[in-house]
């Protein structure tokens, strides 16, 4: 499955827009992004080890706060969006 | 129709493509005159926005903006021309929008919007379009529309990417929905530091545009409750689903927030006369030092291009490069380091202090602080 990084993250990614990964739960997915590129971990979880609440994490079209947060599974053919927010006008 | 319903003859001629669309028509154009709505700043997304709603006849239009038009600003604020830099951005944007449509009324509002005014403009008006480009204005938008019960037509860009919603609408989400809080201060670069596809404001402005339309004229399907996300790169859009969330402070179903609050704090926006750096020096301080001739090294820790623009002649070593580059610096010189607002240098300051360098200051509020104290000659960005 596709994790899609948006601009503003790919920095943390030496560029790639997105990363294919194999994962059962958001929570999976989540932690070999990080894993794989390190710095993006500070983009998207706080001190405690909570997800940013200016970063929202879709699965294709659904915020997973509206499903089951982390332990939202995937399947094979999901997208999985980071949404950051943004402030240019 | 009442006395309003009359289209005068050079009304009938201008909105003509109009007046044949079924779904506007005459009863239409009659809705877009009547109708006001406040575009918040005049800068990328404000541009398109007001352009295109002046053309379209709606009625009456406010802008609000405190700034002046600077040459970064023509690559994508298509309502200036290089003849503006220097105006005010409000005085700029009126004299274009009455060159598309003399017809309509502008309201100028040549001042900041705060949570101070904010209540009392927006309430004179039907919509609200956040053309805004920082998050405290953002949030100040929101919050004012959910409380006054107006939508929002949202748009938001960053390098290629942008997102555009309606916020605000009647069992709708608001932005607060989407994001409860805003991201720390330099977590996310804005426009001036990241850059931004001069044509993207165009792309979304319009979306936006075209959102105030259809809710002046009831027709279609409104963005409320989704979010579209424009990869220009890609060209490819993407439409999420936001949902209102009842727990929302703002919107939700026990709200706590009642009155516009103190955004700048909200957004930990680093205010110009905050301490930045434990060792921030002050523009006056520098110019002190200067002047008296003391040994120092001013570093400048911005990116070549920001270089360019404008620079205080001092070395170059953009701030994601300095932890290699230590040994090209005197340490036995005391340093001021600089940037664009002081963000980046206090960083730096950090830097050189933790690797032992024994006087180096944090030059506050950057080279763009040192433009309006001290030296306006030095271009701003
Ligand atoms: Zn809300």
């Amino acid at each position: 499955m596709k994790v899609i990084i948006p601009t503003a993250l790919r920095k943390h990614t030496d560029g790639q827009n997105h990363l294919s990964i194999t994962a059962t739960t958001v929570q999976d997915a989540l932690e070999q992004v990080v894993t794989a590129h390190p710095q993006l971990r500070s983009s998207l979880f706080d001190d405690r080890n909570q997800l940013v609440s200016y970063v929202n994490v879709f699965v294709n079209d659904r915020n997973i706060r509206d499903l089951e947060n982390e332990a939202t599974p995937l399947r094979e053919t999901d997208e999985i969006l980071l949404v950051p927010a943004i402030a240019g006008g | 129709m009442s006395d309003q319903g009359m289209l005068a003859r050079e009304e009938t001629a201008r909105y003509a493509r109009h007046l044949t669309l079924p779904e506007v028509g005459t009863e239409g154009q009659v809705k877009l005159k009547s109708a006001s709505v406040l575009v918040v700043g005049t800068g990328g997304l404000g541009s398109p926005v007001a352009l295109y709603l002046a053309a379209a006849g709606v009625g009456r239009l406010g802008i609000i903006d405190f700034d002046r038009v600077e040459y970064s600003n023509l690559q994508r604020q298509i309502i200036h021309g290089s003849e503006d830099v220097g105006r005010p951005k409000v005085e700029s944007a009126a004299e274009s929008i009455g060159n598309v449509n003399p017809l309509i009324q502008i309201d100028r509002h040549d001042e900041a919007f705060t949570s101070a005014n904010a209540m009392r403009i927006a309430a004179d008006y039907d919509i609200v379009i956040d053309g805004t480009d920082n998050f405290a204005t953002r949030y100040l938008v929101n919050d004012v529309c959910v409380l006054l019960g107006k939508p929002n037509c949202y748009g938001s860009i960053f390098r290629f990417e942008g997102q555009a919603s309606v916020f605000g609408l009647p069992g709708g989400p608001c932005y607060r929905c989407l994001y409860p809080k805003p991201p720390d201060p330099g977590t996310i670069p804005n426009c001036a530091e990241g850059g931004v596809l001069g044509i993207l404001p165009g792309i979304v402005g319009t979306l936006q545009a075209t959102e105030a339309i259809k809710l002046i004229l009831g027709i279609g399907e409104s963005l409320s409750g989704r979010l579209l996300l424009l990869d220009a790169l890609e060209m490819k859009f993407r439409e999420l689903k936001v949902r209102r969330d009842p727990t929302c402070p703002l919107c939700g179903d026990a709200p706590t927030i009642t009155a516009p609050i103190d955004y700048d704090q909200f957004c930990g926006t680093p205010k110009q006369d905050a301490a930045q750096s434990p060792w921030d020096i002050e523009p006056t301080e520098l110019k002190r030092r200067l002047e008296a001739g003391q040994p120092l090294t001013i570093l400048d820790v911005r990116k070549q291009h920001e270089y360019d623009i404008c620079n205080l002649g001092g070395t170059l070593i953009p701030l994601d490069e300095l932890p290699t580059r230590l040994d090209e610096l005197d340490r036995t010189r005391p340093i001021v380091v600089h940037c664009k607002l002081g963000m980046r240098s206090a960083k730096a300051v950090q830097i050189l202090r933790d690797a032992g360098f024994p006087d180096v200051s944090n030059l506050n509020g950057g080279i763009i602080r040192w433009s309006k104290q001290i030296d306006p000659t030095v271009e701003t960005y």
